[in-house]
């Protein structure tokens, strides 16, 4: 008898969720997350994907570090040379002295 | 619109695409986190997540099974994961607790959950179900919740668990020997 009570009981628990509806997502929910997966896309993005958007900075970057450095160390290198060829011209001076 | 012409839509990122997708199977997706997690916060966060992903590889969908199936085996995957997450993170709550130190993670589902969609006379008993499919590993427990709650077929559970039937069938044998178990157990300590 308390067998049976007991797995009545069971039965009734197992049974519980038997025709139980559907839970409703909120409205405010939805909306949360359309805005959030959509926010900012659209035909702009599609285009133009934002991998794309960082590799053209990284290159821009890049290339603008490479014209600081040109201009920096140009003429640096440019004053260097004229020096070296004074040097050299100084050497074939004191050749030319010595008639050698 | 066919479905090939609608994920088509929701490819070049439209609006009115995911509007109406999340009008057809917001509901759905959500119910089914709800029943999987226990937790409305936790299914709306998840929900969130996983049209989020949608969004991210709907260009990656190559159409082997319907939208809904794809959408739903992310949702399992994803409610999957939270649930193992939590369950992990119990254990080494309980390991802690061992050594006298506190329990860091505390209960993960505090009181009773309420699924909305039971009716009045069932909340009593569902909660007590409820409580016990919480006991179950986390496949088990999501192969019991997406039949009982959700109406899947085995079949359904299958394709959204990305299991073979047979299986489906193994762990709703198992999670129903071991509900009968737990709930015995609770009958005799509760009720009787």
């Amino acid at each position: 008898m308390v067998m049976n009570a007991k797995e009545e009981w069971i039965d009734r628990v197992m049974a519980s969720l038997d025709g139980a509806g559907k839970a409703e997502w909120e409205k405010a929910g939805k909306e949360m997350v359309l805005d959030r997966i959509l926010q900012g896309s659209g035909a702009a993005k599609s285009l133009l994907p934002s991998y794309l958007v960082k590799a053209a900075a990284v290159i821009l970057l890049l290339a603008g570090l490479n014209a600081l450095t040109m201009a920096f160390y140009g003429k640096n290198q440019t004053e260097a040379q004229e020096s070296s060829v004074a040097t050299d011209n100084d050497s074939f001076t004191y050749l030319n002295t010595y008639n050698l | 619109l066919t479905e090939r012409d609608f994920i088509e839509e929701l490819k070049k990122g439209r609006r009115e695409a995911y509007s109406r997708l999340l009008e057809l199977l917001g509901d759905k997706i959500y119910s089914a986190c709800a029943g999987l997690l226990q937790d409305r916060e936790d299914a709306e966060d998840v929900s969130q997540e996983v049209f989020a992903e949608v969004f991210r590889s709907v260009g990656n969908f190559r159409g082997d099974s319907s939208l809904e199936t794809w959408i739903r085996r992310i949702a399992v995957t994803k409610s999957l994961e939270l649930i193992r997450n939590r369950q992990r993170a119990k254990r080494f709550g309980k390991i802690i607790s061992l050594f006298g130190k506190e329990d860091l993670v505390g209960n993960m589902n505090p009181g009773t959950f309420q699924h909305p969609g039971v009716s009045l006379e069932n909340r009593e008993l569902s909660a007590v179900l409820f409580s016990a499919i919480r006991q179950l590993p986390a496949n088990q427990r999501t192969a019991f919740t997406l039949h009982k709650l959700e109406g899947l077929s085995y079949n359904e559970i299958a394709e959204a668990m990305q299991v073979s039937v047979s299986s489906v069938e193994s762990l709703m044998f198992r999670a129903k020997s071991r509900l009968r178990q737990l709930l015995g157990r609770y009958y005799e300590e509760n009720i009787r």
